[in-house]
């Protein structure tokens, strides 16, 4: 519990710090459209919320299967996809260890460097990265989803990305939200025609995870015509404008997640 | 006819100014009374309860006030067992000196900065809010910081209530952008406490945005370097007198404050796990510290949310987020209860009932945790 309240105690006041940071550009006007920066601020707010519903599951499934841990130790539920040893690898990095499995290095020496410098909170800096990468990937696809679709689509589309199975896995102190944010970015820079940042983040994405990789699928749909129309054909079928069917498709997308990290919690994945 | 509206702009101006001064001169004299009342509150509490103390027990023996009187006294050693005394800062101990030439007793010279720092806190407190709110709420947020949790250290001889002085002094400058009065007024508050030097960010924060949105500089916003130049004089004394410009790391580490910088979350599981351990104790120092830590966080959001000004909040952040950079803490709620733009953000909630439960709350604990520092229970 103490543990707990220590991590929620450093969580919310870096997450105050963002917040303050961002506010920054909003007073000084280097940021003029408010309207999309409220809705981007409410977009990553609730990634972050996503994220901590998904810490609360976990920590309760695995003390449901295990008995391994009392409800608020957070720490030690990452003992599953090796992220226990990712957790070993950030205090001591070694440049074999961290280019094995989808493992690359960058983000591995990023937390070694920061964490080390915020008083050796290894997982803490590896969890908050994730988060923050996790919640401002959300907010480039929202934007890139309000630009194509609407204002509807875009808090949809956001939604079923983090509902979906596995997406816990963005808020881990692993580097999934880390890739998912650089490739997510690395989209938008695609849609806004920088490529320049474009390759930069794509770089960066691989330099952190070989999964990292996908981000040059962004290339696909940047040449393929017509793929946006038929997003919004998908958006306007009778299967999204009946509002049973859309309930009944989040309930199995929501059902699927908790099975898997009920499974995942009790080991059998 | 240009020249008559230009007069009777001027002339409304002048009456506005006259007007907020009588009304800040009305709130010093409201805040001394409240520390009064608060005192003898407190006092009759102590004898109800059956307890004998005297007042020449009470106040020159408690906490860190010892120090403070004897570093007025005999100022900084470099050796001998006072030679730790350096972690304390000299600004309090200077005014104690100055004030004692007028009143011969160091202690009652130390009280008297107290309530008069609180009085002029508080005006200068009222002129603060004046700017951005109405006298509701101006009002509602001179009542929460008289009724401060920890307010009993306002009438004590700790650092508390010239801090809160320096720095209301300080943000309202920052507003008004006096650099020059901010400059020297963060300079005594970074002599006075860690946190002091925290002043330079608002002032910053006010400076950037001003140059970005004005695309000037302005070359009086240099004299914000004041701020910390005073902290780094406050190095440059330990290097004289201990031979290390961080020999306070060194003294706060050892005994009897076994301080050492950690991150928040160690800090906050310390308290949690000592506070379970330790149940009197909890009630005086571990639990109001926990919660007031995450009440001060949840306050930044909510003043985000209702349009605080954000270097009010920078402030906010950067005062909890140093404090609670502690190994071994215990005295965190005393902190945060001099912690000004938390009542700001107070003031600025909109629901009645809200503000008043809170009022309520505060005052309970107020008054409730001044007679048990008056009893020398462990309120630190």
């Amino acid at each position: 519990m103490g543990q707990f309240i220590g991590h929620m105690g450093g969580f919310f006041i870096l997450a105050a710090a963002v917040m303050i940071a961002g506010m920054f550009f909003w007073d000084s006007g280097l940021v003029k459209d408010k309207r999309s920066v409220a809705a981007a601020g409410k977009t990553a707010l609730l990634a972050a919320a996503c994220g901590m519903v998904y810490y609360f599951l976990m920590t309760y499934m695995r003390n449901i299967f295990g008995g391994q841990t009392n409800f608020f130790d957070f720490g030690k539920i990452f003992t599953f996809f090796g992220a226990d040893k990712l957790l070993n690898l950030y205090q001591t990095p070694s440049f074999k260890e961290s280019v094995s499995g989808l493992n690359m290095p960058l983000f591995i020496y990023a937390v070694h460097f920061i964490g080390g410098a915020v008083f050796e909170q290894y997982a803490g800096t590896a969890m908050f990265l994730n988060f923050l990468a996790a919640a401002g990937g959300s907010v480039c696809i929202s934007q890139i989803a309000r630009d194509v679709l609407g204002d509807k689509a875009a808090d949809q589309t956001v939604f079923a990305i983090l509902a979906l199975p596995f997406a816990f896995a963005l808020f881990i102190p692993a580097c999934f939200g880390i890739v998912f944010g650089l490739t997510a970015c690395a989209a938008y820079a695609l849609y806004k025609k920088r490529t320049v940042l474009y390759v930069i983040l794509t770089i960066a994405a691989i330099l952190t995870s070989k999964l990292g990789l996908l981000a040059l699928l962004l290339l696909i749909p940047a040449k393929v015509p017509g793929l946006s129309d038929l997003a919004r054909k998908l958006q306007n079928s009778r299967f999204f404008k009946n509002p049973y069917c859309c309930l009944g498709a989040l309930l199995l997308i929501l059902t699927i997640n908790g099975f898997v990290i009920m499974l995942t919690m009790g080991g059998a994945i | 006819m240009e020249n008559s509206a230009v007069q009777k702009f001027s002339a409304e101006r002048l009456k506005n100014i006259s007007g907020e001064n009588k009304g800040a001169i009305k709130v010093f004299f409201a805040a001394i009374i409240s520390r009064l009342v608060l005192f003898v509150l407190a006092f009759a509490g102590l004898r109800l309860l059956g307890n004998s103390r005297l007042l020449s027990e009470i106040f020159p023996q408690s906490g860190d006030v010892p120090h403070y009187l004897y570093l007025a006294e005999h100022w900084y050693a470099s050796s001998g067992e006072k030679a730790n005394l350096l972690v304390f800062y000299p600004f309090f101990p200077i005014c104690i000196a100055f004030f004692r030439l007028f009143f011969r007793s160091y202690i009652i010279s130390a009280i008297i900065i107290s309530y008069l720092s609180f009085g002029i806190a508080a005006a200068y407190f009222y002129k603060l809010l004046k700017l951005d709110y109405d006298d509701e709420k101006t009002a509602y947020g001179l009542v929460g910081l008289f009724a401060a949790v920890f307010g009993v250290f306002f009438i004590s001889a700790h650092t508390e209530s010239l801090f809160l002085m320096l720095t209301a002094m300080a943000l309202y400058y920052i507003r008004k952008k006096n650099w020059l009065a901010t400059g020297i007024i963060g300079f005594c508050a970074a002599l006075t406490k860690t946190q002091g030097v925290l002043l330079f960010l608002p002032a910053v924060y006010e400076i950037l945005v001003d140059a970005i949105r004005e695309k000037k500089f302005c070359k009086k916003s240099l004299f914000t370097l004041l701020v910390p130049l005073g902290f780094l004089c406050y190095l440059l004394l330990n290097y004289i007198y201990g031979g290390s410009f961080f020999k306070f790391v060194e003294y706060e580490a050892a005994a009897p404050w076994y301080n050492t910088s950690k991150w928040i979350a160690d800090g906050l599981a310390t308290s949690y796990a000592t506070g379970i351990s330790h149940f009197v104790l909890s009630l005086f120092i571990y639990w109001p510290q926990i919660i007031m830590y995450f009440i001060a966080v949840a306050a930044i959001f909510l003043g985000a949310k209702n349009k605080v000004r954000t270097s009010y909040l920078v402030f906010t952040g950067a005062y909890v987020g140093a404090t609670y950079f502690h190994g071994w803490m215990l005295s965190g709620g005393r902190y945060l209860s001099s912690l000004l733009t938390l009542y700001v953000i107070y003031a600025s909630i909109e629901n009645k009932l809200v503000k008043n439960i809170i009022l309520l709350i505060e005052a309970v604990l107020c008054i409730t945790y001044a007679v048990l520092w008056m009893q020398g229970q462990a309120i630190m």
